[in-house]
């Protein structure tokens, strides 16, 4: 029977590493990662998970464990936050190009400087370019779902790459809050045992990572990004799948809210979600005909599904929670791919990119409201005002511009 | 542009203060069972510690919340409990140097686990221009309720709590906070918490100081 629980997003994936019985995880602590590999360990401890638990000393070594234990043959787990992250930065090409589908969990946390517990997706985002399959939870329970869909979708026969199941730091790690746990049977079901073609094995050696001849590289990096392809193709198929077995909902990459008569949306993906759909309810109130666009996955990144949904729009805010200083646009990644999606579709709407929720803010209420009053001055001028908007620092809307033309008032500009 | 509208605007927010580690455990009890006892009575609740805070450092001041509302909580994915209703101090030296009136809504209920006289506590608490949003100030002299009522100790860092809830002084200054501000009944807590005595103790010892 399926379990209804009250835990957080790490409890959550604890729960669904538990289900896909993983055989190794590589810990190392960083907040907000390190609660699920406490988790863990006190669930091998309790006998509850029969599992190897290694401890690295640092990021790096942690993703070789599980490279390494992947090469021989398990269904293998790591995970991290923030600069933990980025100190690893080095094994994520080689276990994507090795073809080993390990799962890491990454709770956002802001890179340095300075310290900031908070979550900013920029951390693994800057893994985008090296072949892992991944896409934001926004909430426990997807974060749950999440992780059996990739184990799912990333030890296919077919595809063989390594997964990230991102979620945003505190708000999904941290907050408690209801989800259900799936039967035993049904996980089953959906998920069949981890039985590579080839392993290390002392009885049928192969060879994993040597050093080759340079044209022997353009045929491995084809051969990567066709498979990257391949998983767009099987998202759909495997998220039907997910749903028909676990009865859940999921759209396959992106979903939706209040879109249908909508003349302008909300493009964001991960924990925001939760207070824009609530912040829509009272600008519908208001008059606003305003939706919402989730993305499910950033990599692949969904643009076929984008060029068929976006054109419905007038206009288009994309909320990036991350930086990419000096991207075309001025705002973060999100703009950068959501524009280039759609950059050859003949009625594309207009795309504004807003910055908001840095360094693990909260996007409240007020500043969803804000941003649509921004959109909708797109909307009526019919054309861009801003390429991207730094929420709070450089706004235009109606508050914004009284507030600096008292100011240009108090203090006339002397220039 | 900013709208008209009230969210959350029935939700009352408990603040608990403490101390890192060694009173960590205690003060996430406090709002954990006002919590669980709102949930026992039907309310939409939420509780958490301050994540920016740093409860595995020794001493260092930390908040733990509550939030208990008639209608499902909007602002769910919040930092802090920006306008407490009421604010607990689980050790008495806290009303010194820390803001802890800060943004209270008129009102507020301020429970201090101390066996002082709450009149010689008031001159310390700060900002002063909140204290006209106090409606009362009630104290608790949970250390002292025996050796059944002891610390607990434990970290959770976004994983469940692994010993039982409310063992402790938690949940004496628990059984305070419900009977100076009527937010949970004693039967409500009495079915979450651990230490039922210490509940009773809490509820039956604290004095409540109007202002």
């Amino acid at each position: 029977m399926p379990i209804k629980k009250r835990g957080t997003g790490l409890t959550a994936v604890a729960d669904a590493w538990q289900l896909a019985d993983i055989d190794v995880t590589a810990s190392y602590p960083i907040r907000p990662y390190t609660a699920v590999m406490a988790e863990v360990a006190k669930r091998i401890a309790n006998g509850q998970m029969k599992c190897e638990m290694v401890h690295g000393e640092g990021e790096h070594a942690q993703f070789s464990i599980a490279h390494g234990a992947s090469m021989a043959g398990a269904r293998a787990t790591t995970g991290s936050s923030g600069v933990g992250v980025t100190y690893a930065f080095e094994t994520y090409s080689p276990i994507a190009g090795g073809r080993c589908p390990i799962q890491a969990l990454i709770g956002d946390r802001t890179l340095d400087p300075p310290g900031d517990f908070g979550s900013e997706h920029t951390d693994c985002l800057t893994l985008r370019d090296n072949g892992w399959i991944y896409g934001w939870a926004e909430n426990a329970q997807e974060a749950l779902d999440n992780s059996l869909l990739c184990f799912r979708i990333g030890e296919d026969p077919e595809i063989m790459l390594p997964q990230i199941v991102a979620m945003d730091g505190y708000f999904v790690t941290h907050i408690s809050q209801d989800y259900v746990m799936p039967d035993q049977a049904q996980v089953d079901k959906f998920l069949p045992p981890f039985k590579p073609e080839f392993r290390l094995d002392v009885n049928k050696p192969v060879i994993m990572g040597p050093q080759i001849e340079p044209e022997m590289g353009p045929p491995l990096e084809w051969d990567r990004n066709v498979v990257m392809e391949r998983v767009k193709e099987l998202i759909p198929k495997a998220t039907a799948e997910f749903n028909k077995i676990f009865g859940a909902k999921y759209a396959p990459f992106v979903d939706e809210y209040m879109t249908d008569d909508a003349d302008m949306v909300f493009l964001l993906q991960g924990a925001h979600a939760v207070t824009c759909r609530s912040a829509i309810k009272y600008l519908r109130e208001a008059g606003y005909k305003v939706g919402m666009c989730r993305l499910r996955w950033i990599r692949p990144f969904p643009d076929a599904a984008l060029q068929q949904i976006l054109p419905k729009f007038k206009v288009v805010g994309v909320i990036d929670t991350n930086t990419s200083y000096g991207a075309a646009g001025g705002g973060g990644v999100l703009l950068v791919e959501t524009r280039a999606s759609v950059s050859e579709v003949a009625n594309k709407p207009i795309i504004q990119g807003f910055t908001s929720g840095l360094g693990g803010e909260t996007i409240t209420h007020e500043e969803f409201f804000k941003m649509a009053d921004m959109m909708k001055q797109t909307l009526d001028a019919g054309k861009i005002i801003q390429s991207s908007t730094w929420v709070n620092f450089n706004d235009y809307d109606k508050a914004a511009i009284e507030v600096k033309a008292a100011w240009e008032q108090a203090a006339p500009s002397t220039k | 542009m900013t709208l008209a509208v009230a969210i959350d605007a029935n939700m009352r927010e408990i603040t608990v203060w403490t101390r890192g580690v060694t009173l960590a455990k205690e003060a996430r009890d406090v709002a954990t069972l006002m919590a669980k006892a709102g949930g026992v009575e039907g309310l939409y609740v939420q509780s958490f510690d301050n994540y920016v805070d740093l409860p595995d450092r020794i001493n260092v001041a930390c908040k733990s919340y509550a939030r208990l509302s008639p209608e499902p909580i909007e602002t769910y994915y919040e930092y802090e409990n920006y306008h407490p209703d009421v604010v607990v101090v689980t050790e008495e030296t806290m009303v010194k140097g820390h803001n802890i009136l800060e943004g209270c809504k008129p009102g507020t209920v301020v429970v201090i686990n101390t066996a002082r006289d709450p009149q010689k506590l008031l001159k310390y608490i700060s900002p002063k221009e909140k204290l006209a949003n106090v409606k009362a100030i009630a104290t608790i002299d949970a250390n002292a309720l025996g050796m059944n009522v002891m610390l607990t100790f434990d970290g959770t860092e976004g994983a469940g709590d692994d010993t039982t809830i409310g063992a402790g002084v938690g949940a004496a200054i628990a059984g305070a906070v419900a009977k100076a501000t009527g937010y949970a009944k004693l039967e409500s807590l009495l079915k979450v918490a651990e230490n039922k005595d210490a509940v009773k103790l809490g509820w039956d010892k604290v004095t409540v100081l109007a202002l």
